[in-house]
């Protein structure tokens, strides 16, 4: 990636008062945290008792509704997002201030803590209660309460946040739109395959897997996906590569001829 | 309110069913755990239970009930489904409300699976649950076979009362321990051996998370100074910790097999069931046709039957996917329902037969009608989507002295779409 | 902030609002990482190895003790590398298992218990955290990871089945049940039962171990050593990997949308 700082001279660098506001990122934590709560309680109220016959009336009214508002919601307020994110893009990218610059790779490492807070849902707190639900209940469908909730609530939310993060680098930061990076969309895609990865588990379920088994070769598609994460270790060096550049321009001269 | 208006829904469409006159009464809102998606070449032609009896409909949290019964595992046994070559026989609710207390098959402890299931021939059960969580719940019985997955059998609704913490699960373990509570035995010595190991590592990471971290260190090593970021002290530590986890492993490991000489491994083994005879079927049934009409709701069967017995027989009930379809007309029949039968699974109308009495060594073509909506409720329709569309039960005779004869039936079906078919009837 | 600290930060040339920037990146990192680290172990352990460690009656003699370290010192590796590479902070592994630790207590907690009503003793986790501080021990002293996957890799495997035993030791004493000799860990399986889970379908020792004086554990503990030298060499390589600043130039139709000359943005 391109790193220099040629454009960083010769300009007023804008020192910012701070680098990072944490109140965005605290909210959407908490908008968040609301949710899957308010997901983890409804399982707790319906999933044993409207959830375990996918024919009955009851499940149409608590749970195939449910899905059928969640997956449209949380892709219609991710292209609401994406959307604002891509028309209010920089259109002078190459002339932003140091000061500016700095700030947007810190307001990217605050995207990054939403991403990886929401991914820890899936990975950790639905995605073994999902496991509790199978080793426990008869598979009857492919929409329990607990896909339901993982497949089509948390994983829609990581990929809206994901992909949030992907277009702000993209729209915002020089060096990422000048450069697709590698590990960034690794970082974002990877996860985001897990979604249609569910293709094949549910068909695997459908026809020859009658029973259940979380270590199962069927079920490998989602920590390999998962592993893409690794990649974040890229995208820190290269935001660590630029951001030491940027730091260069607001430290004093005194301590820099000091080494 | 929702049950309010539940209720009222219920009651006002059960009036009209009484009303209209028909005595096509509605089945009853009813639990079920899945079964309903099950194929129903699953469900009609695997694993038959007959002869099911509980022991009690409400319970006490730390009380008992037993669940009895037969399963046949059916001749006619799918192709696409696993044959029961390995097999696990249970009861469960929603989760581990009940516990088990003692299950057997043939009379063999059930704790581990079993081998050699063979077709054609019945198998009998014994479960016995204890209340642990309160409230109302639905427990089926349930054969589970490699490969093909789990068999639900009939479900039917207990009551457990009480409080959950009354719950008392002891035990006495062959080396004299006394467990007190088996849902909490040495749960707390995981945690606090958890947390202790947890404290070190949280010291760990805090020796370094202290320290400038991200960015100065990276420029550090780009500087070629790799040497400040791990000193001499850092090295002391972590041998240190090295020399900890290995002490604490070795003591501890030493402590437990100290205090628990005797340990036995997982069990592996399986039991192979004992082979009993093979039912003798005194009466046989060869389906000559079946169709379902689907907008009448009605199974219509026509099949020759040879009643092999030196004594007339008449048919009584015919039995599949655990619904029991009964023929009123015959008192032995009516008999043999016992109270506590799942009220959902009788289907209103019962078993309707064309001339069934059959004279010793008599040959005839008898027609059997099972109509109602339970097919549509039970989703048993979609057997017209099945890969291969039979149907499967069992017929239930009884000679004048009240004798029952079980016999299998299965033949494939076909559908009767409106204003197309065949259009069997009496 | 000791005299190391001020030196450091002196050789990366940073001083007052640059020092302090650089702590706020660093909180904001370890907080990015930290969730990260959890959700890649868990996901990694939960769909490679997850039903050896829901349930006590899967903690075989055969399978567990060799599958449970072969995977957990996958993600310790990668972490290690990630952080050592780029940092030379060796806690990778540490906070891999100390977080997977977090983890897996709130799952038991809150859905194994809360949601299905299984009692803990059913579904007690198993531990890396002893497996985990030596790798990162041994990763510090010898500032090698050949000779960490070599030592390290060998120690995990030994020490995972040795520091475990004694939390699961009890689970593992005879009891009779319907008049056979079982173990207490199946009895508490049997007890508290599972639609989905029949007991043919747990993967566990099904034959016959008996050697090493009738301590076949111990053939499986060796064999997972083995695994897990090459298990962390091969792991260590692709978080090394993972750590790779790779990019593609973007078109230049790409390039107009952001107001960028395509000439000017090669620059």
């Amino acid at each position: 990636m391109s790193v220099q700082v040629a454009s960083t001279t010769g300009k007023d660098p804008q020192k910012p008062a701070r680098v990072f506001n944490i109140l965005p990122v605290a909210i959407a934590w908490g908008v968040m945290l609301a949710f899957y709560v308010s997901l983890r309680l409804y399982q707790q109220a319906f999933a044993f008792k409207f959830g375990l016959d996918s024919t009955s009336p009851d499940f149409e009214i608590y749970w195939k509704a449910l899905f059928k508002i969640e997956v449209p919601a949380i892709f219609g307020i991710g292209a609401v997002i994406w959307a604002y994110l891509w028309f209010t893009r920089d259109r002078r990218i190459n002339d932003i201030s140091p000061g500016t610059e700095l700030k947007r790779y810190f307001t990217l490492i605050g995207w990054f803590l939403v991403y990886t807070f929401s991914f820890l849902w899936v990975a950790n707190f639905f995605g073994e209660g999902d496991a509790t639900w199978h080793q426990t209940v008869i598979r009857d469908t492919a929409l329990t309460p607990s896909h339901i909730v993982l497949f089509y609530a948390c994983i829609p939310t990581y990929i809206v946040v994901g992909v949030g993060t992907l277009i702000y680098a993209t729209t915002r930061i020089p060096a990422f739109a000048k450069s697709y990076s590698v590990p960034l969309l690794m970082v974002v895609v990877g996860p985001g395959l897990i979604l249609p990865n569910l293709g094949y588990n549910e068909w695997g379920h459908a026809f020859w897997f009658t029973e259940e088994t979380f270590s199962h070769p069927l079920h490998w598609g989602f920590p390999v996906l998962g592993w893409t994460a690794l990649a974040i270790g890229g995208v820190l060096l290269q935001v660590m590569r630029r951001v030491s550049e940027l730091f260069k321009v607001f430290t004093p001269a005194a301590s820099l001829t000091a080494k | 309110m929702k049950k309010l208006i539940k209720r009222l829904l219920v009651a006002c469409l059960g009036l009209s069913a009484v009303l209209g006159g028909g005595g096509d009464l509605l089945p009853a809102m009813v639990e079920a755990h899945g079964e309903r998606a099950t194929e129903p070449y699953i469900r009609t032609r695997t694993v038959h239970w007959y002869d099911m009896t509980w022991s009690k409909d409400s319970i006490a949290v730390n009380d008992t009930y037993t669940i009895k019964g037969k399963f046949r595992l059916f001749s006619d046994w799918p192709d696409a489904a696993a044959r029961p070559e390995l097999l696990y026989v249970s009861a469960y609710g929603p989760g581990a409300v009940l516990t088990r207390v003692e299950s057997r098959l043939n009379g063999l402890p059930a704790q581990q699976s079993f081998r050699g299931g063979e077709l054609g021939r019945d198998y009998e059960f014994e479960i016995t649950m204890k209340g642990r969580v309160p409230g109302r719940w639905h427990v089926h019985t349930i054969v589970q076979v490699e490969g093909a997955g789990a068999i639900v059998g009939p479900g039917k609704w207990i009551e457990v009362t009480g409080s959950a913490s009354d719950y008392k699960q002891s035990l006495e373990t062959m080396t004299g321990n006394k467990i007190d509570d088996l849902q909490t035995y040495k749960v707390a010595d995981a945690q606090r051996y958890h947390l202790f190991l947890g404290a070190f590592a949280l010291a760990w990471l805090l020796w370094w998370l202290r320290r400038p971290l991200i960015i100065p260190r990276w420029l550090a090593i780009q500087k070629g100074r790799s040497d400040l970021l791990v000193r001499p002290i850092d090295d002391k530590v972590a041998a240190a910790m090295v020399g900890v986890m290995l002490l604490i492993t070795v003591v501890g490991y030493h402590n437990a097999t100290q205090a628990y000489p005797y340990t036995v491994p997982l069990r592996g083994g399986w039991t192979k069931i004992p082979t009993q005879p093979l039912p003798e079927e005194k009466v046989r049934v060869d389906l000559t046709h079946a169709e379902y009409d689907v907008p009448g709701r009605s199974l219509r069967m026509r099949a020759n039957i040879t009643n092999t017995l030196d004594k007339p027989v008449r048919i009584g009930e015919f039995m599949t996917a655990e619904l029991r379809f009964i023929n009123k007309a015959l008192p032995a029949a009516v008999a043999n329902v016992t109270p506590g039968y799942p009220q959902e699974l009788l289907p209103g109308q019962g078993l309707k037969v064309d001339n069934d009495l059959l004279a010793p060594g008599e040959t005839r073509s008898v027609y059997i009608e099972a109509t109602d909506a339970v097919w549509e409720v039970e989703r048993l329709v979609s057997f017209l989507s099945d890969v291969d569309s039979r149907i499967g039960g069992l017929v239930f005779f009884w000679d004048e002295k009240g004798e029952r004869y079980v016999s299998e039936l299965h033949g494939p079906i076909v559908p009767v779409i409106k204003g197309h078919g065949t259009h069997m009837s009496m | 902030m000791t005299e190391n600290d001020r030196e450091v930060l002196r050789v990366a040339g940073l001083s007052g609002d640059t020092a302090r920037w650089s702590r706020t990146f660093d909180y904001l990192i370890i907080v990015v990482a930290a969730f990260l680290v959890l959700a890649v172990t868990y996901i990694n352990f939960l769909l490679l190895a997850g039903d050896w460690d829901f349930f006590t009656d899967f903690k075989d003699r055969q399978y567990w003790v060799v599958i449970y370290p072969i995977v957990q010192i996958m993600m310790a590796a990668a972490f290690q590398a990630v952080f050592w590479t780029l940092f030379r902070l060796p806690f990778g592994a540490t906070a891999s298992a100390f977080l997977f630790g977090l983890g897996v207590w709130l799952v038991r907690y809150h859905s194994w218990m809360g949601m299905a009503h299984f009692p803990l003793t059913l579904v007690v986790p198993g531990t890396f955290m002893v497996g985990a501080m030596i790798l990162d021990g041994i990763l510090t002293v010898s500032r090698a990871w050949l000779v960490t996957g070599l030592f390290g890799g060998t120690l995990f495997g030994i020490t995972f089945y040795a520091s475990n035993w004694i939390v699961f030791a009890p689970y593992f004493q005879p009891v009779e049940n319907m008049g056979q000799l079982s173990s207490l860990a199946d009895v508490i399986g049997y007890v508290f039962p599972r639609a989905g889970t029949p007991e043919y379908i747990r993967i566990i020792e099904r034959g016959t171990l008996r050697t090493f004086s009738d301590s076949s554990t111990w053939v499986s503990v060796f064999f997972s050593c083995f695994i897990c030298i090459f298990m962390y060499m091969l792991w260590w390589l692709i978080g090394a990997f993972a750590c790779k600043a790779a990019s593609v130039p973007t078109g230049d139709r790409f390039k107009l949308l952001f107001g960028m000359k395509p000439a000017e943005a090669t620059k």
